[in-house]
């Protein structure tokens, strides 16, 4: 059982936790990933023996499992990293737009609306300069939970799928719901899975594609994908190019039912 | 006729209120297949996010029969808490079972990151397919074995999965029976 924690890190001096160094760069910290390329000899010295983190400020090697504040350390990372990401990404893919002259972006017509104990509403239309083509999303959710007895909820999203619209020569895009083109909606989760508190996050990456998506295994009504009503698949599409719009959207709902999160764009 | 059917359209999955179908479906029925859908579908005119009118689905798949052979369309509006039955048969409604002509709703709420299938396909399903139930639906005038009633549906066709679960499920709506909170 997950063991929750409240802790104070003002006590310490400047560190870098192992937890913080595996997280940006999915590597332990020592150098030794690089294959020499930092910890070689370099201007006379050799730092292959000097670590790149100090092991102060938190105890354990199970530092990003603990919970403070209602989210453990790798989450509070990601829940930062992920609008920095979005952002730059959506700086990159603008800048891939005016270079090919296709663009994605999404309108909000509801939401974000964080309910109790985490419930989601966030509905979108998507448009693009692309035309006779497709927009794939690439989806990518995570899910720590637990229920009433602290044991681990399992996880009621499908970790990462691909979904499709397609978009015409006038640029309709297609299917959409009283146009909204995408819902990221989930219900109350302490009733509907017995998840008393946690922690989700969801990632979407947009292309645009004149491949086919129907033609590389993407089915509507995908029973193994959270998509609907849309094409979809939980296996990656050829020749996606380069993401132009980046979204995100994340939560955190505690025992008391309150649930804090963000969501953009 | 039309505000039994707008107060059924707007609630949400995790407010299902059984008073609130079978007033609209006992509304519906007497309009015949055609003047139904007809109805429906006026509620959908103009019809604007946020609100998704889920309620009309369980409208359509309370009023309407189909022939064992045709069977009923799935609902795509994502992956609801409890799975479909392995036998669809067992349970050709789902997520809707009728119990002593009490339309229970058995899921709580659905994750969704795509898009719910428009309601207007299923208007075209039924209007293709269904025959508009002969009767009108006529809950018993009390409650007290409902529960053992619903749970021998259940166990045909789930066993014993998820029966403590939707057993909560179906007690709120029986609460709403109980209260005739309509």
């Amino acid at each position: 059982m997950r063991e929750f924690v409240e802790k104070s890190r003002a006590t310490h001096g400047p560190t870098v936790n192992p937890a913080l160094s595996r997280q940006a760069t999915g590597h332990t910290g020592t150098g030794a990933h690089l294959g020499g390329a930092i910890s070689a000899p370099r201007f006379g010295n050799d730092f292959s023996r000097i670590p790149i983190h100090s092991m102060r400020g938190l105890p354990g090697a199970d530092d990003e499992n603990q919970v403070i504040r209602g989210r453990t350390l790798g989450e509070t990372v990601g829940d930062v990293a992920r609008p920095v990401g979005t952002a730059l990404g959506n700086v990159f893919g603008s800048l891939v737009g005016l270079a090919t002259g296709i663009t994605i972006s999404s309108a909000t017509n509801s939401g974000p609306t964080h309910g109790a104990n985490g419930a989601m509403t966030w509905h979108v239309g998507l448009t693009t300069s692309g035309r006779n083509g497709w927009i794939v999303q690439d989806i990518e959710n995570s899910w720590r939970a637990v229920d009433a007895a602290g044991s681990a909820v399992p996880s009621p999203f499908t970790p990462h799928y691909w979904e499709a619209w397609a978009v015409d020569g006038t640029g309709n895009v297609t299917p959409s719901v009283a146009g909204d083109n995408d819902y990221w909606d989930q219900p109350d989760l302490k009733a509907a899975f017995g998840a008393v508190e946690g922690h989700w996050a969801t990632k979407g990456k947009c292309y645009f594609t004149t491949d086919d998506p129907a033609t590389q295994g993407f089915i509507a009504k995908n029973p193994n994908t959270n998509a609907g009503d849309l094409l979809s698949s939980t296996s990656a599409p050829a020749n996606l190019g380069i993401a132009r719009l980046h979204r995100y959207a994340q939560g955190t709902w505690e025992t008391t039912g309150v649930h804090t999160g963000s969501a953009r764009p | 006729m039309m505000a039994a059917l707008g107060r059924a359209a707007t609630m949400t999955v995790g407010d299902y209120n059984p008073s609130l179908v079978i007033d609209a479906v006992n509304a519906l029925q007497p309009l015949g297949k055609e003047g139904a859908l007809k109805a429906i579908t006026s509620c959908l005119t103009g019809q604007r996010d946020p609100a998704y009118p889920a309620g009309l689905l369980w409208v359509l798949r309370v009023l309407f029969n189909l022939s064992p052979s045709q069977g009923f369309p799935p609902v795509n509006i994502g992956t609801p808490d409890i799975p479909p039955p392995v036998d669809p048969e067992t349970l050709p409604r789902f997520p809707i079972v009728i119990v002593n002509d009490i339309p229970f709703l058995v899921v709580r709420g659905h994750v969704l990151r795509g898009l719910p299938e428009p309601v207007e396909a299923h208007i075209r399903y039924f209007l293709d397919h269904g025959v508009v139930r002969d009767r009108l639906l006529v809950p018993p005038a009390t409650l007290d074995a409902i529960e053992g009633e619903f749970l021998r549906v259940w166990h045909a066709a789930y066993g014993s999965a998820y029966a403590e679960h939707v057993l909560k499920t179906i007690r709120q709506q029986i609460a709403h029976l109980g209260r005739g909170t309509r």
